[in-house]
């Protein structure tokens, strides 16, 4: 609370003084950075205020600490650079909850895998069910189909019916047909329904509850035990229930194509303030590429070019490229500071220290960056970028630097990489502020243990 | 100012750190005025006799040593055995073999009669396995290299200070109080942290180019070596005391009426002066070993020199008893050495300490 | 005398040894003791070994065991036999071959009884290991393992390096440990630093020529160090200097995780921490954001586990500070207040609290424990301990009032040493019967979720019975030069991967 007191008192102090400010001489020295919209705002504090003060400060203040559930809901306005503030806070859920949803796969697809292989699956238990609906979920047909088949055995009428029509189908896409359904194909159909119509609340409302919650006998240890089996399909949910508000909000069905060509109307602030783009140039020029990866705005901007990175990806995972780039981008960054700041006021300095301007983007940069290696399967790149976008003055907290995205891609990137304890304390920090992902610490839990099934246990002092 | 300023700097210089201060530097009170001589031979018994005191003390001293720090060790809580990961399991297995199931008269004995034929055992816990004398020698070569041109530095300054303060009021001898009196460890931090950071921020603007002893006191160096000698010879009163002793026998050389006799006489009084310095500052730089070996531990833990004093400190931390008997044996032979020497020189200065009865 | 000839000879070469391209310079708090796996006892002596030796299996990046010194195993239906080939490309650093006898000897040196290792548990579940022929070894275990090759991490000592299987310290290995690890032991130096040098004949040699382990026991002084470039890493940065480090462009910081807690443990033997009114009032006088907030960032946890364990009971409160409820659980337990001050009968209530002097600042945290317990009325003594005297008063003899400490665990995360009835390291005396019971069930069983939930109990039960105030765990970083590349880190070992690195 301390840290939104401060920001707030910043916003409102530079809003307050910055009124009538006569225009700064535009910057002599031209920095690949000197069109940025950090340049903008700090040298012309009144173009943000002006902002902020027609679409929602409270959005813009919780935009700014990356809240971007308050943000999305404080952003009411329907003129159009409030819709693009808006559509741009449901977006970066939508991309937050894509990342998650990416964790979510590969975690329920191990989790259950690995349970088969160090430990006996229950009989009757559910367990085979919800590995099933999670691998249909992710496209894998063969692994959907073979754990139906156990599931579909259950002497409980309601699991064996609800695995025989997953059974049944391909993929999941529409919506199953016919009345009594049981109330697991009932639950699978909300989720089909929110992904299409964005209508997140049925499913919101017990995001953090168990699935499925059983009394199984553990023949072993002679006990029982209660198995809470979470939902599998809640983050891709999310991810695309957010897009479709997202588009709403934005009045087009790309949200893409709308974030990177606001249209007229529509102050192109909005549409760059906290954003990884440099300059609309950049966001038009990335609108084209990012096509199929939009969480990777960002990554490739012409600016970054001329700033030096090359966005030429290379063949091998190696995290030394990433943390190379970095270097390049932390000394065009530091220039652009150095040489800048003394041209600023004392309104646009605040800007840009109060607010950690320069800290921020270059997370934002990261954070991009990052989701490109992911995707492009280099983990190791992906985790470096994320370690290195973090604010390590308050590593655990979700702040204006640290992004939840990047909590996301370090959860992904020490997964993929066979970390899972460590992908933990990642999800750890973002479990407050996202209670959806309660589900996904459970599973991992149960995998970050049966992975440590035959170790040797060991603690010292110190 | 009413006290006396010499004792008031030994307080100063003992309540701070002196980890070996239960030897007390005593205030010289030299002998009565001597008139200069020649070394003569035929006294020789005498001197024989008048050593026989100071062998005995020496022996006493080495023996009083190891049996008090074989009491202390003996007192600390704890063994090196705790210092084993799942050591209790094999307590008794250990204990026997490191000898610790025997009561401490007999390691007492055990140890001195060992170490009579050269054995000083083997490291238990510090450097496990390891002979304590192959140890210890490296380690005690070091520390010669910084406690003797300390010992060798300190005299000379005081004499040198004193020689020009012994003159004027007592006052003059504040500020070499106030430099001296400076706790050693506090001494050398803030000389280490100061040519660290100077340097560094010099070299971060591209004024100097890094260099060879950069940074203190990780890399070794002549100015590192350099810098531990003069600290420990300034540092913890070292040098307020010697020069607080040097002009009180100067002052009271100086007063003596044989050199007012020699002056009348018209002789140089350099002849007078010097053998009538030599015992007595020869017992203040005995009694000084003590100390300077104190501070020897600190200036060696603080620049990372690795000699005995910091060797010895770990020792005991980690309740390695053979390394830490092993160097309370080398530094109570010093110690005592020094006087046995100092003695020797005392008789060998003075006729009447060797007349035969 | 050889070895102080040796140091002699050395003492001149490293007076000004300069750090060639290539040298990897890391500091330790204190230099290991003893180079030898059969013997290692701390963490200096874990992160050296890793350089020098190596284990029939070893982590990969993923945290999997996969073969290192073997080449591929069959384990038999039953699991209780397993048949492991070895490399047969693998030399000594003195040149001499690896073979099966090297395997069979370090297991058999591990369980002599007169050998003394503390290491012996990690051998204990072999019952038998036989030479088959020079490349093939067959171990025999006691029980059914299901993936041995996890216990299979420990290092593997030369037969020829040792007569018999009675392994001691004083033997001459220590001064010439031979390994078959990336790195061979060149020389231990006069300033307590030891060089090694990448062993060329190593199957996959390493790209670093050297690496050189320096000791500096002052903990602010190695960040220092790195800032000025004389040294390359750090094994551990205190959290303090963390942002520091962090803003300095030719240092970078690696994460790695580690599950340890801070506690303020009570003497439940004693009065009057046997009585759990007086524990409830310590818990709610201690603030413990405040103690926390000097010493760095971390998260404030409610019993034996770090938040992100699966272990972690989230459903358990935090003991708030909340000194009116302090005062009423002091008076049910029997204590007055008279002025500002407590009274035990017509005495000032009383208590000391101990620490290991060792712990990183833990100088601070007592003090301003100290001033919390004094300005509500209770009057604190402290006393720190080194080493061996908190081994043996609070390990041993249990003598001590409170204790503050820290705990340290690998991955599994297993507390039953800490609070089980008969746990080696249940200090404070707790007892408590359902405790010991889900602990000893967990220990047992493979079900994941039986596991978490029987210690998710535990937790709650531990942390209402409060044998220890739980306090916090800290961020750990390692901190290494920007001219150190590929650097991935071990969780544990440090230099598991060290061979990948490379410098500039």
């Amino acid at each position: 609370m301390n840290r939104l007191s401060v920001i707030v008192t910043v916003l409102l102090l530079s809003l307050a003084s910055c009124q009538g400010q006569p225009e700064h001489a535009a910057s002599q020295k031209l920095s690949p950075l000197a069109g940025s919209w950090l340049q903008q705002i700090t040298s012309s504090p009144q173009d943000f205020s002006s902002l902020v003060d027609a679409s929602s400060r409270d959005g813009w203040i919780a935009f700014h600490r990356n809240d971007f559930t308050s943000a999305s809901s404080s952003f009411k306005g329907e003129d159009a650079s409030t819709r693009l503030a808006r559509g741009r806070a449901l977006w970066e859920l939508s991309l937050f909850y894509d990342d998650a949803a990416r964790v979510s796969e590969l975690a329920w697809a191990s989790t259950f895998s690995t349970w088969k292989e160090r430990s006996a699956i229950p009989a009757g238990s559910s367990i085979p069910y919800v590995a099933g609906l999670a691998a249909l979920d992710s496209g894998d047909l063969q692994s959907a189909r073979n754990w139906l088949a156990i599931s579909a055995e259950s002497t409980n009428p309601f699991l064996a019916q609800a695995s025989l029509q997953l059974a049944s189908v391909e993929s999941l896409e529409a919506p199953f047909q016919g009345q009594d359904l049981p109330p697991l194909i009932a639950r699978v159909n909300q989720h089909l329904r929110a992904r299409s119509t964005g209508a997140l609340s049925p499913i919101m409302k017990s995001a953090h509850e168990p699935l499925v919650e059983e009394r199984v006998p553990n023949e072993k240890t002679g006990t029982f035990v209660v198995h809470r089996l979470y939902d599998p399909m809640l983050c891709r949910t999310l991810s695309m229930g957010f897009r479709i508000k997202a588009s709403m909000a934005l009045g087009l069905d790309d949200p893409l194509h709308a974030v990177t060509h606001p249209t007229p109307e529509a102050d192109p602030l909005a549409a760059l303030l906290f954003s990884p783009a440099p300059n609309l140039h950049d966001l038009r020029a990335e609108g084209t590429r990012a096509i199929s990866a939009p969480g990777t705005l960002g990554a490739m901007s012409p600016t970054l070019a001329q700033l030096g990175l090359v966005l030429e990806l290379p063949r091998e995972d190696d995290a030394n490229w990433a943390r190379e780039q970095l270097r390049l981008l932390d000394s065009a960054l530091d220039q652009w500071v150095v040489e800048h700041k003394t041209s600023l006021d004392s309104d646009g300095l605040a800007l840009l220290l109060d607010l950690k301007l320069p800290e921020l983007f270059r997370s934002r940069v990261l954070l991009a960056m990052a989701r490109r290696c992911m995707l492009a399967d280099h983990p190791r790149q992906a985790l470096a970028f994320a370690y290195l976008g973090l604010d390590l003055e308050s590593p655990r907290a979700l702040t204006a630097v640290n992004h939840p995205g990047l909590q996301a891609l370090i959860m992904e990137g020490q997964l993929r990489t066979g970390h899972t304890r460590e992908a933990l304390d990642a999800l750890q920090i973002l479990l407050p502020a996202y209670p959806a992902l309660t589900g996904l610490n459970e599973v991992l839990g149960d995998l970050a243990i049966l992975q440590g099934l035959d170790r040797f246990g060991d603690s010292k002092e110190n | 100012m009413p006290t006396e300023p010499q004792n008031d700097t030994t307080a100063l210089a003992h309540g701070i750190d002196s980890p070996m201060s239960p030897v007390v530097a005593t205030p010289f009170s030299g002998p009565p005025e001597l008139p200069p001589s020649s070394l003569p031979l035929r006294s020789i018994l005498g001197l024989f006799l008048a050593m026989g005191k100071p062998l005995v003390s020496f022996t006493l001293t080495l023996l009083g040593a190891l049996l008090l720090v074989q009491l202390l060790l003996w007192a600390a809580p704890g063994d090196p055995v705790d210092l084993v990961p799942n050591g209790e399991s094999m307590r008794s297995a250990l204990e026997q073999e490191w000898g610790l199931d025997k009561s401490p008269a007999r390691r007492y004995w055990s140890f001195v009669t060992r170490a009579l034929r050269g054995d000083l055992g083997y490291s238990l816990t510090f450097r496990p396995g390891a002979q304590v004398l192959s140890l210890m020698t490296p380690a005690a070569l070091r520390s010669l290299q910084v406690l003797l041109p300390a010992l060798v530095l300190v005299m000379p300054m005081g004499l040198g200070l004193a020689w020009f303060t012994a003159g004027h009021t007592r006052l003059s001898r504040r500020p070499i109080q106030a430099l001296s009196v400076t706790p050693v460890f506090l001494m050398a931090f803030m000389v280490v942290h100061l040519a660290n950071e100077t340097t560094f921020t010099l070299m971060e603007a591209g004024r100097i180019s890094r260099p060879d002893w950069f940074a203190l006191p990780d890399t070794d160096s002549w100015l590192k070596l350099l810098l531990s000698i003069l600290i420990l010879a300034v540092g913890s009163g070292s040098l307020a005391e010697v020069h607080a002793a040097c002009e009180n026998e100067i002052r009271r050389v100086r007063n003596s009426t044989f050199l007012d006799a020699a002056k009348a006489r018209g002789a140089s009084v350099w002849p007078h002066l010097l053998p009538n310095l030599v015992g007595p500052l020869s017992a203040v730089a005995s009694s000084r070993v003590v100390f300077l070996m104190g501070g020897l531990i600190i200036v060696e833990k603080v620049m990372h020199l690795n000699g005995v004093g910091a060797m010895l400190w770990q020792a005991c931390l980690m309740r390695d008893y053979p390394v830490a008997l092993g160097i309370t044996v080398l530094a109570a032979a010093t110690v005592a050495g020094t006087r046995l020497l100092a003695d020797i020189l005392r008789v060998a200065v003075d006729p009447r300490l060797r007349e035969i009865p | 005398m050889k070895t102080s000839l040796l140091l002699h000879a050395t003492a001149l070469a490293t007076l000004s040894m300069p750090a060639f391209a290539g040298t990897l310079r890391y500091a330790e708090d204190q230099a290991p003791g003893i180079v030898n796996p059969i013997f290692s006892t701390s963490m200096p002596e874990t992160r050296l070994n890793e350089l020098i030796f190596e284990g029939l299996y070893t982590d990969n990046q993923e945290l999997m065991s996969v073969p290192c010194l073997a080449e591929s195993a069959e384990v038999s239906e039953d699991r209780t036999e397993m048949l492991i080939h070895l490399r047969q490309d693998v030399s000594w650093h003195d040149g001499e071959r690896f073979t099966a006898q090297d395997v069979v000897f370090t297991i058999e040196a591990m369980k002599d009884r007169n050998t003394l290792s503390p290491e012996l548990g990690r051998v204990s579940w072999i019952k038998k290991a036989e030479i088959v022929d020079d490349y093939t070894v067959k171990l025999r275990f006691d029980r059914p393992e299901a993936r041995p090759e996890d216990k299979l991490l420990f290092k593997i000592l030369p037969a020829h390096g040792f007569d018999g299987t009675t392994v001691k310290r004083t033997d001459s290995f220590r001064n010439n440990p031979i390994g078959t690890g990336p790195y061979r032991l060149v020389r231990y130096n006069d300033d307590n630093s030891i060089s090694m040098e990448r062993w060329l004949d190593h199957r996959n040699p390493a790209h670093l020529d050297q690496i050189t382990m320096r000791e500096v026991s002052d903990k602010n002084y190695q960040a220092k160090l790195l800032v000025y470039e004389s040294l390359e890493s750090l094994v551990r940065v205190l959290p303090r200097d963390l942002a520091v480090l962090q803003n300095n462009r030719k240092v970078e910081l690696y994460p790695y995780q580690t599950n340890s807690w801070w506690y303020l443990g009570f003497n439940l033997n004693e009065e009057p921490y046997n009585n759990i009114d007086f524990r409830r009032a310590i818990a709610h006088l201690v603030d413990v954001d405040t103690l926390l907030a000097p010493i760095g960032t971390g998260d404030i946890l409610t019993g034996p586990y770090v938040k992100s364990s699966p272990f972690y009971n989230h459903d358990v409160p935090e003991w708030t500070h909340d000194p009116d409820l302090a005062a009423m659980y002091l008076e049910q337990a029997g204590f007055t207040m008279e002025g500002d001050q407590w009274m035990d009968g017509d005495e000032p209530l009383r208590i000391t609290i101990t620490a290991h002097q060792a712990l990183e600042s833990s100088q601070e945290v007592v003090i301003n424990l100290q001033s919390q317990l004094q300005s509500a009325g209770i009057q604190v003594d402290v006393g720190f301990l080194d080493e061996a005297t908190w081994k043996a008063r609070v390990w041993r003899e249990r003598d001590f009032e409170l204790i503050l400490s820290q705990w340290t665990f690998d991955r599994n995360e297993d507390i039953l040493d800490q609070f089980h009835k008969g746990g080696s390291r249940n200090f404070t005396g707790f007892s408590n019967a359902d405790v010991d019971k889900l602990l000893e069930l967990a220990r047992e069983t493979t079900d994941p979720q039986e596991k978490k939930t029987s210690l998710r109990e535990a937790h709650r039960i531990i942390h209402d019975e409060l044998p220890m105030v739980f306090l916090w765990t800290l961020d750990s970083y390692a901190a290494l030069s920007t001219r150190v590349g590929s650097v991935v880190i071990h969780p544990f070992y440090f230099f598991t991967y060290v061979g990948d690195w490379t410098m500039d």
